[in-house]
């Protein structure tokens, strides 16, 4: 689909505005700037501690301190996280959020090659 | 924890302790770290190397340019070399570890400002500690139709690192250098350089400093990658319009001898720019990382054999090669050149599938690629990225050496070529168990003679990992070696900035 020229000038102008009003309230993602442990979770663990890349947490109750020691060490092919990236107080709340969440069924095993499974790409407008 | 041992080359531990101190009066003491657990992070290896050969001494946190700069006068003032990270997510090249023992870790994490996103010159200026997740956020939240362009760890790690080491991704934009305008460089000596327009005295704010990347004079920003003559604090990028629609396209080759055929029918494409975006070969054993690990279909020693490799990806319908890019526009844009490109790889005996799901092609962000590591399991990677120019029968050469070379040392070869251009990148990742001393020896020993192997048949080696950047500085000649040398000497007097980085020493050639 194409979008008319005319929509997309206003929302561009209208996304200058945004941007320079927002600018300086963006909200970061190092030590002591996290929104929450359910932020943390998925824009850091949540992408490989699905079962997909490495084992599930959510709801195994690991305990903080294995947690904060993982964290800063990086076993296996885990990446380490340095206290710039996330502090001790925000991995202890983590181990929280992690204990209290609901363990979630298994994915579904993706044999496939990713191919025409997914349809088409068109952007959604 | 006591205190390490490790200190900075040629640095008593009693200046070392002064020079601790102030810059504990420079960032806080909180933000200078020493000691063995808190610096772990920092540690952490997945080259085939020990830890211990590349400790740091400390590390020193800065939150603003101020910093930076106080930073790199105490370190001027007690000749304490200093390893600059933005993300410290150098994967597969030494992650954030230092080139040599001893040096502190200048950790730029937390200057994560994103200071500026122009929607209409569709540009943004960014602090090293920004992410890519960070910015594709910060875009999504604003409804910015802006896209990135990132590499496969993209959630993890940032513009700034990615682009000083001169990483690629896989849009149009895929080239991130070429997609950059503007930055601030602090000198070793304080002083603050903004590159292209940023010099101009007069500019003012938001002007064209992320407009036009050259200024007048020589166009520096080169310098400032894959070096040590600067610390960058600001980076301008240049960011794609999000386009209309796109398709991805699979084309599979079944046998191993099509890769030649294939780079010869994808090279016209991306020159007459049918195809805008990289294309990307990659291997079936690369592709079968996705799916399983290597001990789920072989336990025996040696490479897996390629026999088997090809029965387990035919069960997943991976193709012996198995090629990707993306057609970019309105659909009527695309229509036709989907047509042609169709047409074009099925002469060619590819078999062509629609609608393939690549997020690195499409702005999605995704860790799978980090499946790789799990192939082996034990954590160990490290690339051999060289170039050639984009002909069949240069990609079928580097796929021969590097298959032979590793084979002989029990390795696998997972690999991909890709054509950006004029250029192709032979990409290979050699994994390995790297809890196992035995196998960190081995896998060193093979990446020397791949280095040699490949240097000899002309084959360069793009970025290096920090345990053989000499090596690779040394396969580049004397006279590029003494350049470096001169511009070494003549911006960073003491050496303090990262020694060692790219085989660039101050005080030797």
């Amino acid at each position: 689909m194409t979008r008319a020229p005319a929509s997309s000038l206003a929302r561009a102008l209208a996304g200058v505005a945004v941007a320079c009003l927002l600018a300086t309230a963006a909200r970061a993602q190092s030590a002591g700037e996290w929104r929450s442990s359910h932020e943390l979770w998925r824009r850091t663990c949540g992408y490989c501690h699905n079962d997909r890349v490495a084992r599930e947490l959510r709801g195994t109750g690991i305990s903080a301190p294995l947690l904060i020691s993982a964290v800063r060490s990086g076993p296996g092919g885990m990446p380490s996280f340095a206290p710039s990236e996330v502090s001790d107080a925000e991995l202890e709340q983590l181990a929280q959020w992690i204990a209290a969440q609901r363990k979630p069924p298994a994915p579904e095993p993706d044999r496939s090659a990713r191919t025409a499974r997914h349809g088409s790409r068109e952007r959604p407008q | 924890m006591p205190p390490r041992t490790v200190l900075p080359a040629g640095v008593s531990n009693v200046v070392f302790e002064r020079a601790l101190a102030e810059l504990r009066r420079v960032v806080g003491a909180d933000s200078v770290l020493r000691g063995s657990e808190p610096l772990l992070p920092y540690e952490k290896l997945m080259i085939p190397a020990a830890e211990e050969q590349y400790e740091p001494s400390a590390a020193v946190l800065a939150a603003s340019l101020s910093e930076v700069q106080g930073v790199l006068a105490v370190c001027n003032k007690y000749k304490v070399p200093i390893w600059p990270i933005s993300t410290g997510r150098n994967f597969g090249f030494g992650s954030a570890a230092p080139a040599t023992a001893g040096q502190v870790i200048l950790d730029l994490k937390r200057m994560d400002r994103i200071l500026e996103v122009d929607p209409v010159l569709c540009t943004a200026l960014v602090e090293p500690g920004v992410t890519y997740q960070q910015l594709h956020d910060y875009l999504k939240e604003r409804k910015i139709d802006l896209w990135l362009d990132f590499p496969a760890d993209g959630p993890l790690v940032g513009p700034v690192g990615n682009t000083l080491e001169r990483g690629v991704g896989r849009t149009p934009y895929a080239d991130h250098l070429a997609h950059t305008c503007g930055m601030e460089v602090v000198l070793a000596d304080g002083r603050v350089l903004r590159t292209g327009m940023g010099s101009l005295a007069t500019l003012p704010k938001g002007a064209s400093w992320q407009a036009y990347k050259y200024g007048y004079g020589p166009y520096l920003d080169g310098l400032f990658t894959q070096s040590n003559f600067g610390v960058v604090t600001k980076l301008g990028l240049w960011l794609m319009p999000a386009p209309p629609s796109y398709r991805t396209v699979l084309v599979q080759y079944g046998q191993d001898e099509d890769l030649a055929r294939a780079v010869e029918t994808v090279r016209p494409l991306r020159l007459s720019g049918t195809i805008t975006n990289p294309c990307t070969l990659a291997n079936a054993t690369l592709r079968l990382t996705e799916f399983t690990r290597r001990g789920d279909l072989f336990q025996g020693t040696g490479a897996v054999p390629d026999g088997l490799i090809l029965t387990v990806a035919r069960e997943h319908g991976i193709a012996p090669w198995n090629l990707t890019f993306s057609l970019y526009g309105t659909p009527e844009q695309i229509a036709p050149n989907l047509e042609i490109v169709t047409r074009v790889f099925e002469a060619s005996g590819g078999r062509v599938v629609l609608d393939y799901r690549d997020g690195v092609q499409s702005n999605e962000l995704s860790l799978r690629a980090f499946g790789l590591l799990e192939w082996v399991g034990g954590g160990g990677l490290i690339w051999l990225p060289t170039v050639s120019a984009a002909r069949g029968a240069d990609a079928v050469k580097q796929r021969d050496l590097a298959r032979g070379i590793l084979a002989q040392y029990g390795l696998d070869y997972l690999a991909a070529a890709t054509v950006y251009g004029r250029d192709l990148h032979h990409l290979a990742a050699v994994v390995f168990d790297h809890r196992d001393p035995q196998a960190r020896l081995r896998v060193r020993d093979c990446f020397r003679e791949l280095i040699s192997a490949f240097t000899q048949n002309g084959y360069g080696i793009y970025r290096a990992s920090i345990d053989f950047m000499d090596a690779v500085a040394r396969t580049y000649g004397g006279t590029h070696r003494q350049v470096n040398h001169a511009l070494k000497r003549a911006l960073d007097p003491n050496g303090i900035l990262a020694p060692g980085k790219s085989g660039i020493h101050e005080d030797r050639v």
